[in-house]
């Protein structure tokens, strides 16, 4: 339906504040089916977003990261999405294995409870911007900030523990959490220069 | 979980011959890896030549079993990725390791269908 404007659509423009009108073109989708998206900016079609809702365990999370490599591998430099790729395994992860219930320990079959995550990606000039909820308890806040001392390598190692949120800390940019009906929501950013072009087709349509 | 074990005069090497060490296969990971050390040593040379992807969790594997070694026995690593020097700088494990330039080319070593070189791997 809107593909035929792509070929000819410039590249996005630089003032375009892309969540609004990502929003605006899935709520004219979902509204006017007929072809009265065409309305929309063009440059804002075929930004590529990626969402998936699925369930809090490995198998899952492990597929949906490969599902993202396939879908801004085209568009988004490597070292981006290897970092993104990385830091959204620490998140969901962490829902998986402490929102659950469950721990690291083999798994004992049903977890003490099934989560939901929902994973939204959206690439930008600035980089890729991520927002990750679930249905698990409240995230400690502990976790958001940095200890006030740091442990030593080795003590560390014996621990084996914290990593994961000292990866998320270090790769992300304005990173931040709130709690909002019985839901955790984490945003934040991984910075990279993406250089986007418009692409024939996307999650959102 | 394949990994391939091949005795060194001071030890063994072990490739991993996944080219993910992520949540999903961490504790089959660990557990191989805990038979393997258990049965050589006193050198456990990990050559992770082959993986393109670590998190905190294939990580995490690597200090449970390092951390259970009798004294005598340490694991040692090879053939960082640039995503699992990433992991390892960031986490500064790489002060608790010693790790060791990537040794040879490892054409003997069957490659799995579903496995690649890092380059290979974005379609």
């Amino acid at each position: 339906m809107i593909d035929q404007d792509h070929s000819a659509g410039p590249t996005p423009a630089s003032g375009a504040p892309p969540a609004y009108d990502l929003w605006r073109r899935v709520a004219g989708a979902g509204h006017r089916r007929d072809g009265a998206d065409r309305a929309l900016p063009a440059q804002t079609r075929g930004w590529p977003m990626f969402h998936r809702v699925l369930p809090a365990d490995p198998g899952a999370i492990q597929a949906t990261l490969l599902e993202l490599q396939d879908r801004f591998g085209p568009d988004v430099d490597g070292d981006a999405l290897a970092r993104v790729e990385l830091v959204l395994a620490e998140v969901m992860n962490n829902v998986a294995q402490h929102g659950t219930g469950h721990g690291k320990g083999p798994h004992p079959g049903t977890p003490a409870r099934a989560l939901t995550i929902h994973l939204s990606v959206t690439a930008h000039e600035g980089g890729l911007a991520c927002a990750v909820t679930d249905d698990g308890p409240p995230l400690p806040p502990s976790c958001l900030s940095a200890p006030e001392f740091a442990r030593s390598p080795e003590r560390a190692a014996l621990a084996a523990g914290g990593f994961g949120w000292i990866i998320i800390r270090d790769l992300t940019q304005s990173l931040f959490y709130f709690r909002e009906a019985q839901r955790n929501v984490l945003c934040f950013n991984i910075p990279g220069q993406l250089h986007l072009s418009p692409r024939s087709q996307s999650d959102v349509a | 979980m394949p990994l391939m074990t091949e005795e060194l005069a001071d030890g063994v090497r072990v490739r991993v011959l996944e080219n993910r060490l992520d949540a999903a296969l961490a504790i089959r990971f660990k557990d191989r890896l805990r038979e393997i050390a258990a049965r050589n040593g006193p050198v456990i040379l990990l050559d992770l030549s082959r993986v393109d992807f670590m998190d905190s969790s294939g990580l995490g594997a690597i200090l449970a079993i390092r951390r259970t070694l009798p004294p005598d026995r340490r694991i040692e690593l090879t053939g960082l990725t640039a995503n699992v020097e990433r992991v390892l700088r960031l986490t500064r494990m790489d002060m608790v390791f010693v790790i060791h330039p990537p040794i040879g080319p490892d054409s003997d070593v069957p490659v799995p269908a579903a496995a690649g070189s890092p380059q290979e791997r974005a379609p």
